[in-house]
């Protein structure tokens, strides 16, 4: 993957976009364009992606942070 | 390599960015490559690991044997107990799309407090010069001549 492409195209969605995944753990497309399935655990987010037929290359796990907390 | 450094929206006014409303963290896509799979996650550049760290549920959707591997202990921020890690060696790789490097690893499988895995020090700091500049949106890792590459496909 390549990392920066991912982490430009994760700058470009809005904090109304990321909103309903805050707090979730997330597969993101492997370009960083589209969250392809959220879950609230580590889990939970592999038996959704295999749920949706997802192969394992085929996303980047990943978490997006709560807005409202800081995080150590 | 020289990657992006994102940032993630906080909802109000960070005091301690003197009221700016961006949270930059140092977090890249590494790739884990186990014995039967790989896997792109995100992880947290962070000096203060002395390992590199996954949940424990990514060794066996990559084929790493637990059973197999090399029991430690370790004590995350705000954690009141050390927890149980599992070290086992995997494959890792990075690319900033104009330079890659794959190499050979031992890293811990954990319980993490931590939301993303964590690129730190055994394994992976330790074998480049990292320059983060947040104000940049920077982040430079400079592989070391100890870099201990290979094209093996598994570990």
């Amino acid at each position: 993957m390549d990392s920066n492409e991912f982490n430009r195209n994760l700058c470009t969605h809005t904090a109304e976009e990321l909103a309903p995944y805050e707090g979730r753990h997330v597969a993101w497309s492997v370009d960083g364009k589209q969250i392809l399935a959220a879950a609230d655990s580590d889990e939970a987010l592999y038996e959704e992606v295999d749920r949706l037929g997802l192969k394992q290359m085929e996303y980047v796990v990943g978490f997006v942070p709560r807005s409202d907390v800081s995080y150590y | 390599m020289l990657f992006t450094v994102p940032w993630f929206y906080t909802k109000a006014p960070a005091p301690a960015l003197g009221g700016g409303m961006k949270r930059y963290k140092p977090i890249i896509g590494i790739t884990i490559i186990g014995p039967r799979d790989g896997q792109l996650r995100q992880v947290l550049v962070d000096t203060g690991a002395d390992d590199i760290v996954f949940p424990e549920n990514v060794a066996a959707r990559i084929g790493v044997d637990l059973s197999a591997a090399l029991p430690g202990s370790s004590h995350g921020v705000g954690a009141s107990q050390p927890l149980p890690v599992l070290f086992a060696p995997v494959i890792l790789y990075l690319d900033d799309s104009k330079e890659s490097f794959r190499w050979r690893a031992v890293v811990g499988f954990a319980p993490l407090r931590s939301k993303y895995g964590l690129f730190g020090i055994a394994g992976g700091l330790q074998y480049f010069r990292m320059t983060l500049d947040v104000d940049d949106r920077e982040l430079l890792l400079v592989a070391k001549p100890s870099l201990p590459v290979t094209q093996d496909a598994v570990p």
